[in-house]
């Protein structure tokens, strides 16, 4: 049975490319536009990883790690942050909060892909 | 406002006192008092009415005129008619980078997924048929071609063998063609003997009739050998001429076989050298295709870092666009009256991507960092 990724991002375009990387590897793509999105659509379906921009309208990727982390549901679903976002101090901001690791857009395809794999196994 | 509406108040009351002195002039005809009154009333009513109309255009704010006091200054005025034309630009460049960006992906990603089919159907057509499998097919069919020539080499020596075994038969008509030459003269001589004996008992009387009569069964003997000898004599002739065209029928057929089984041997070789020649170019062909295949997967890659510069660009734009309406309404509030230094400070503070901070854009050293 293909695995889920739940991408979170504001950006359309940067969703198709997240999709276009993982569905080729056979991922299957769950699509939210902020932190707020996410959480509903998530509900009380369980994901594999959750990769998450941090700065989105109505709820961030920050705050979305730690109502994550609240939910018996997903509080151990790993979770990547993808993010234009290269400064230390929000990086450790993520690493408090539970997010698993970080990546500085722009991504590389190959870089993603081993990261969700070593992520998800 | 309030000294316009006092205004008003007494002009009503002047109206209305001139109102009851026209009253009492008309009560009391005194002609005077009815064109004071008459004069009085028509001030009060002009200027009521010139009041009203102030009034009323203070209200409307098309011709009122601000408070000489609340005047921003010139460049505060301009700013204020312009920054939301410049965010009004910036948001319409955002929709359209959005909308176009969305649809250059969306085309990309089509045109990936169908390169990517094909290709993958190559590779797989590739697997089946790659070098080891092709040069041992080629070469177990080689190994087949050639042991049924070989069977056909051996059949045509067997053949070659018997033919030999034929020719040597052939020598046997000779001898008994000569054994039957043999029979007939034995036959003559027989003949002849007997003649020679019945002669004598003839001469001998009546004691060599008993010998006559022996004499002639042997000559009678004699002729029937000498005629067995004539039909042994054709029958071997026409043995050995059968014989003989046998061998030569089967000699040209032999040699025929082996005209085509050489030709046989040569048109395999041919086939197969064509046929090896074929997958040569059809694995090179394979070869450049999955050279070019890697190349266009890693441009695949390098086009979708590119693409995500949008990304970047609209998050660039969003920050200008919000200090834009910021700096708008720090204007209007304070008149000018900013602190710079913290306004750049607070602007920097909202920077998110590494162009804005004016940091190098790292392209092939980013680093996944796993906490």
């Amino acid at each position: 049975m293909a695995k889920t990724v739940c991408v979170v991002d504001d950006s359309s375009s940067m969703r198709q490319l997240v999709r276009m990387t993982l569905s080729g590897a056979g991922y299957d793509i769950l699509e939210a536009v902020d932190g707020q999105d996410a959480l509903e659509k998530l509900g009380a379906r369980r994901v594999n990883l959750i990769i998450s921009d941090v700065n989105m309208p109505r709820m961030d990727g920050i705050s979305l790690v730690k109502a994550l982390k609240q939910n018996a549901m997903h509080r151990f679903t790993p979770v990547l942050m993808l993010t234009t976002e290269s400064e230390d101090a929000k990086k450790r901001e993520g690493q408090a909060a539970g997010a698993k690791a970080w990546i500085v857009k722009p991504f590389k395809p190959d870089q993603l892909l081993a990261a969700v794999q070593k992520l998800i196994m | 406002m309030v000294g316009g509406s006092t205004r008003k108040y007494w002009y009503v009351a002047g109206i209305a006192a001139a109102s009851v002195l026209l009253v009492i002039a008309l009560i009391r005809e005194d002609s005077w008092i009815i064109a004071a009154a008459l004069i009085s009333g028509a001030i009060q009513v002009v200027s009521a009415m010139a009041a009203w109309q102030a009034d009323v255009e203070r209200v409307v704010p098309v011709t009122s005129e601000p408070e000489p006091e609340s005047q921003p200054s010139p460049v505060t005025a301009l700013l204020d008619d312009v920054l939301p034309v410049w965010s009004d630009g910036i948001q319409r460049a955002r929709e359209i980078l959005h909308a176009n960006v969305d649809d250059l992906i969306s085309s990309f990603s089509q045109l990936v997924g169908e390169v990517e089919q094909t290709l993958s159907q190559v590779a797989s057509l590739q697997s089946d048929n790659d070098d080891s499998t092709v040069a041992g097919l080629l070469d177990s069919t080689r190994i087949e071609l050639e042991t049924v020539l070989e069977g056909l080499r051996r059949n045509l020596v067997e053949k070659s063998e018997f033919l030999t075994k034929i020719s040597h038969l052939e020598s046997f008509t000779e001898e008994l063609l000569t054994m039957s030459t043999e029979v007939r003269s034995i036959a003559g001589q027989t003949n002849l003997l007997a003649l020679n004996a019945a002669i004598e008992a003839a001469r001998a009387g009546e004691a060599g009739r008993g010998f006559a009569v022996v004499a002639d069964e042997v000559r009678k003997l004699s002729t029937s050998s000498g005629d067995a000898g004539s039909r042994m004599t054709d029958k071997t002739q026409s043995i050995s001429a059968a014989m003989h065209e046998a061998v030569a029928a089967a000699r040209s057929m032999s040699e025929s076989d082996s005209e085509q089984l050489d030709s046989m041997a040569s048109t395999i070789d041919t086939v197969l050298g064509r046929l090896q020649g074929s997958l040569a170019a059809v694995n090179d062909a394979s070869r450049l295709l999955e050279n070019s295949s890697r190349q266009v997967s890693q441009r695949v890659h390098r086009i979708m870092v590119d693409l995500q510069f949008q990304d970047r660009v609209e998050q660039i734009l969003e920050h200008v666009q919000s200090d834009l309406v910021r700096l708008g309404n720090a204007l209007r509030e304070s008149d000018g009256e900013i602190d710079r230094e913290l306004w750049v400070q607070r602007l920097r503070s909202s920077f998110t991507t590494a162009e804005e901070r004016g940091a190098p854009v790292a392209e092939d050293s980013q680093e996944v960092t796993f906490f």
